[in-house]
């Protein structure tokens, strides 16, 4: 329905107006969640928890932020709590060393295949910057799912590194270790995809 | 230093200090190592465009909430005393 109308322009809140959040942000706020959760079941769900937080604490809400800023504000709550959770419930990784570290790298710890150069610049102009950031959910999408949810909350938690560790249940060097799985497995998937270069490792 | 554990330093330095050691092997390191250096630029590249994502508007794209969705989360909100 309002997928057929131009993006309503931001505007400072009236009365706190719930079917009107849905109409005017429900896209935008489900895209926000989408990117971040990679699951459209997911991304349904937060965005309705994040409405109805919102509903509940309209009163806070005193029209100085614009509706969409405070909405999204809430959202992102939902959100690092949604990827906090799919760290802590699912199961962890075994302690086996990383498959993509062995299989890049020969037992004395030198590239198999050095890293290709890259062969496109930053993306310039919209049509590509549209084309990179798929690109780059894409393979964000493809993490497994706890790497993935750690990959995200690295950047969307600004919270202090030791109450990250805290709220996940990690010592940092687990964190350290699954981001760094999860940063290889992202650079060698854009590698790939982006930059044109086919992965740096012997037969995958 | 070998290149297994540079890489696995420089990943880190993007999340945590190194320290002083630390960061001393994978300058050593990276001075003689041309695939090192690279894959350092290029993470580090990989590193600035996660945290432009994460600042940036999602990407306008078709996705939207369901008709289906738009009833429900309505419905809840109904539920809530948010309705009309």
């Amino acid at each position: 329905m309002s997928n057929l109308s131009p993006e309503p322009t931001d505007r400072p809140a009236a009365a706190a107006d719930p079917r009107g959040w849905v109409d005017r942000h429900g896209d935008y706020l489900y895209r926000f969640a989408l990117a971040r959760v990679r699951r459209a079941e997911a991304a349904e769900d937060v965005v309705q928890e994040a409405l109805l937080a919102a509903w509940r604490g309209r009163a806070e809400f005193t029209g100085g932020a614009s509706e969409r800023t405070w909405l999204t504000a809430i959202l992102k709550r939902k959100v690092i709590d949604w990827l906090r959770r799919q760290v802590r419930e699912r199961p962890a990784e075994s302690g086996e060393p990383d498959a993509l570290t062995a299989a890049s790298f020969t037992r004395r710890g030198e590239w198999k295949v050095p890293p290709g150069r890259w062969h496109r610049d930053d993306p310039a102009g919209p049509a590509e910057r549209e084309e990179f950031w798929a690109a780059l959910h894409a393979c964000a999408g493809a993490l497994p799912g706890r790497l993935h949810a750690v990959f995200a909350l690295r950047y969307l938690d600004e919270a202090d590194g030791q109450v990250i560790c805290q709220e996940l249940g990690l010592t940092p060097s687990n964190l350290w270790a699954m981001l760094h799985r999860a940063r290889l497995r992202m650079w060698r998937c854009l590698s790939a995809r982006w930059f044109g270069e086919p992965p740096p490792e012997a037969g995958s | 230093m070998i290149c297994r554990t540079a890489v696995e330093l420089v990943c880190r330095s993007l999340d945590a200090p190194l320290s002083a050691g630390e960061r001393a092997g994978v300058a050593v390191h990276t001075l003689f190592c041309g695939p090192c250096r690279r894959f350092r630029r290029q993470i580090r590249w990989l590193d600035g465009c996660c945290r432009d994502a994460a600042a940036a508007d999602p990407p306008p794209g078709r996705a939207g909430l369901s008709a289906a969705a738009r009833e429900r989360i309505v419905a809840a909100l109904d539920r809530a005393g948010g309705g009309p």
